[in-house]
């Protein structure tokens, strides 16, 4: 609850430390986490409380492995050398997860495959990093899938790994769960890999890393048989291509041809109304602040898309990203690392604008949006170039049109949040939307501090557009691109996981609470992670909206197929999965039951899930104004691209 | 608009990705290559639509739309039908959604007929956007986005529940007109059917509620 920021160092390991014994004094941890714990009404039984076996291992120290080495510790030592952040998994993959433990990478344990998928692509959407899921051959494996396709359309550098049965057990399914699982990710991914000669384990664990950190990133998948992670290697000799890391890839970036920088920064000149589509390539090359000193330097607006916003401040005078009605005035539109392109109608701009795109990918430029000039560059490259060829220059009339654009979408938001506080009898999303952003930005929070996992269908088209960002990695989207709605627990636990360690953009606000939100028909696919939330004692406040039904609604003879029971309470559930629970039944009972989530979330490191009981009917535009949103992209309401 | 897609199938294909920008050409012209602009396939021949007099407003309204599809924001566009003083005009634009606009040299009147179907005419749907369309005419608006209604006067028809739109060219500038006419159905789909009725996308257009 604090504005003053934290900047500590160090581990995972010191960070549950210090918090499991910061609450518990003179106690165990362990003790401590079980007494913390909010207990379940009902019939009394043995209290829900965290074994001490957990802090235990917790505090053993890593174990660097040296030869002779298993094929699985190779791979866990190039892991370690490369950076990997950090490693979501469930049991199974034995070898090769609890190598990587070893190591010291940073490991969590979690329900469902999955969930730690997604946690490991959240944990990489605040951060920039590389991070890690795993699974067992066949069903762990199968599990991660949705994940998996979502974090290829977020353009995630996730590394997937998964075990596999023995290559000389192929075709015959003796014992259990025989998959083909590199058919299964085609289409995903941008590399994966049946490791079949365990001599080339180090060189197969290159080209992941190889991959992971070139170019536009996509999830690599490698599959492990028995025969390569259980090899044994005396002495680097036995490996082949074992050579340290500026041997197998470079860290170069291309390069920006000076003629189209120049052509570039003459549009710009002569347009009257230029603007930035700062997308996800400006976050993963950390563009971030060359970018706004091109904008500043010729009055150039910037809106935000992709899967991470804060690349470019809500609250700076040229950001359109809360200026909705701007979009169709800008004259001159310049993609920057805009991964997922979208097709002609699906972005708000005039047919009469020309495009430019910047992009690392030359095979992408001019896909789906026509454009009037490319540039195949790294993001920040062309930006730090651009930054020498721009003339500099003031428009105060875009500048004044954008101010009042912001003010237009504000006054509307304003608007929507009048009329749900007439609803009484439950919770109207624009009640829930308003006030989390008065608490988080008009408050006693600095408005940078706190990191928030846009997820959810419905409620998001709202709340997207009353939360903001104002620094890089503050709002994970959700749903970008696939529209996976499931995932929005598993992201919630791996972007809190990013800010507990303070990775990346997130250093500053190491330790801070996170906000997450989904809906009743998301949580059913990751709610289960609100015991593994509990378990890493993750400072995480979960906003479910409860409309006792799946976003889209049917009807007639079909309807049954679209409902839920009503008023079931997800509150219990994480009360009895080690969470606290709040029910909120009316709009004057949300603050307050935020504000206590909060305060008990940055206190004593303990997630909540606050159970928002709306109605389906709050669609219904004619029985329940405004109902269900529309949206328009590229800007903060922006998910599609 | 709608148009039954299978009157554009057969002209669907040849224009993705074929054309340069000027900028693109510019800078392609410096390494000593030049781009072969091709034109966009039409329905009728060379000698019925190319070469009529770019002065004629049938010349200029097609020279004008012929830009767009130049430029990639329209696909598959077509001239269907040509006369010294009427053209039909089809192509694909937002959402791949087939387009219908037709113009009469004699009324000097760009329509889209039949652009937005389904909406009744008592219907609220109907007063806004009557009232949209009459917004982009007023004066609160940017220079920029304003429709000027001393240069294009905007007729709204609904034959019932099937919306048209025709633009009046008050002044002989077609090229403004063009522009507007364009701009102002752009904005009707996408800044705001798209954003504050997506229900009503989603029932005619098949735009996904998601």
């Amino acid at each position: 609850m604090e504005k003053k920021r934290t900047g500590e160092a160090g581990s995972r390991r010191d960070f549950l430390k210090r918090s499991m014994l910061t609450a518990a004094g003179a106690l165990g941890a362990s003790k401590i986490v079980a007494a913390a714990a909010t207990e379940p009404s009902g019939p009394a039984g043995p209290a829900i409380r965290v074994p001490d076996a957990i802090p235990a291992a917790l505090n053993l120290p890593a174990k660097p492995a040296t030869f002779p080495m298993r094929g699985a510790q190779v791979f866990a030592k190039v892991c370690k050398n490369e950076g990997l952040a950090a490693l979501f998994c469930c049991p199974g993959n034995y070898d090769v997860i609890n190598s990587i433990c070893d190591e010291g990478i940073p490991c969590f344990g979690g329900r469902t495959e999955g969930s730690m998928c997604a946690a490991a692509d959240g944990f990489i959407r605040v951060t920039g990093e590389i991070a890690a899921c795993s699974g067992t051959e066949g069903p762990g494996f199968t599990n991660m899938i949705m994940n998996i396709a979502a974090a290829g359309a977020a353009r995630t550098p996730l590394l997937v790994l998964a075990s596999n049965k023995r290559v000389s057990e192929d075709d015959t399914e003796m014992g259990i769960q025989t998959a083909y699982q590199q058919p299964t990710t085609e289409g995903m991914r941008k590399y994966g890999k049946r490791l079949i000669d365990p001599n080339r384990i180090y060189e197969y664990s290159a080209y992941a890393f190889r991959q992971l950190k070139t170019g536009i990133p996509r999830p690599v998948h490698l599959d492990f048989p028995a025969e390569v992670y259980g090899a044994k290697f005396k002495d680097p000799s036995e490996l082949r291509y074992y050579h340290e890391g500026s041997k197998y890839r470079t860290d170069a970036k291309p390069y920006p041809d000076p003629k189209r920088i120049h052509a570039l920064a003459e549009m710009i000149r002569t347009s009257q109304r230029p603007m930035f589509v700062a997308s996800t390539g400006v976050f993963y090359s950390r563009a971030w602040d060359v970018l706004k000193q091109v904008a500043e330097k010729a009055d150039i607006a910037v809106v935000e898309s992709g899967v991470v916003r804060g690349q470019f401040s809500d609250g700076h005078r040229l950001s359109a990203s809360t200026a909705p009605g701007a979009l169709m005035s800008a004259d001159l539109v310049i993609f920057v690392g805009q991964y997922s392109m979208p097709n002609v109608g699906e972005y708000h701009f005039s047919p009469d604008a020309q495009y430019v795109r910047i992009d690392p990918d030359a095979a992408d430029i001019g896909r789906n949006m026509p454009i009037d000039l490319g540039i195949v560059s790294c993001e920040k490259a062309a930006m730090e170039s651009l930054l020498e060829a721009v003339p500099s220059m003031r428009r105060e009339a875009w500048v004044a049109e954008l101010a009042a654009e912001r003010k237009k979408f504000e006054d509307e938001n304003a608007d929507y949040y009048k009329t749900g506080l007439t609803y009484k009898d439950a919770v109207h999303p624009a009640v829930i939307a308003q006030q989390l952003s008065d608490f988080l930005y008009r408050g006693d929070l600095a408005k940078e501090q706190t990191t928030v996992v846009a997820g959810g269908y419905g409620i998001a088209r709202y709340t997207r557009r009353y939360l903001r960002a104002y620094r890089p990695g503050q709002i994970c989207n959700g749903a970008y691109q696939y529209g996976a709605i499931g995932p929005d627990c598993g992201y919630s636990f791996g972007v809190s996981a990013a800010v507990q360690l303070g990775i990346g953009p997130q250093a500053a606000y190491r330790g801070a609470p996170i906000i997450g939100i989904t809906g009743d028909a998301g949580f059913a696919y990751s709610g289960m992670e609100l015991e593994t939330m509990s378990k890493y004692r993750m400072p995480v406040v979960m906003i479910v909206y409860n409309n006792n039904a799946w976003g889209v609604q049917g009807s007639g003879r079909a309807a049954h197929m679209y409902l839920f029971h009503e008023n079931l309470r997800y509150d219990k559930m994480a009360e009895s999965l080690g969470a606290r629970g709040e029910y909120v039944t009316r709009p004057e009972e949300f603050l307050p039951a935020l504000k206590r989530s909060y305060q008990i979330a940055a206190k004593e490191k303990i997630s909540t899930v606050i159970n928002c009981q709306a109605k389906r009917e709050f669609w219904q535009k004619a029985q329940y104004p405004p109902g269900f949103l529309g949206k328009v992209e590229p800007g903060c309401m922006a998910y599609d691209h | 608009m709608p148009q039954p897609k299978a009157l554009h199938r057969n002209v669907r294909q040849g224009r993705k990705g074929k054309s340069k920008s000027h900028h693109e050409r510019t800078l392609q012209s410096t390494r000593g290559q030049t781009t072969a602009q091709k034109k966009p396939k039409s329905r009728l021949s060379a000698e019925a639509v190319g070469n009529r007099s770019r002065t004629q407003p049938v010349g200029i309204v097609n020279e004008q739309l012929t830009t767009y599809a130049q430029r990639g924001v329209f696909r598959s566009f077509s001239q269907t039908r040509a006369t010294s003083t009427q053209g039909e005009f089809h192509f694909y634009w937002l959402w791949d959604l087939p387009f219908h606009l037709s113009f009469d040299g004699k009324r000097k009147a760009l329509s889209f007929k039949n652009l937005l179907p389904g909406i009744p005419a008592r219907s609220e749907l109907n007063i806004k956007v009557k009232a949209f369309i009459k917004s982009r005419c007023s004066s609160d608006q940017p220079e920029h986005r304003r429709l000027d209604p001393k240069r294009v006067s905007v007729r709204y028809t609904n034959l019932r529940g099937n919306v048209s739109i025709a633009f009046l060219v008050l002044e002989g500038d077609y090229e403004y007109a063009i522009k507007k006419a364009l701009n102002l159905v752009n904005e009707i789909f996408v800044g705001f059917l798209n954003v504050y009725f997506p229900e009503y996308m989603a029932e005619h257009f098949r735009r996904p509620e998601e």
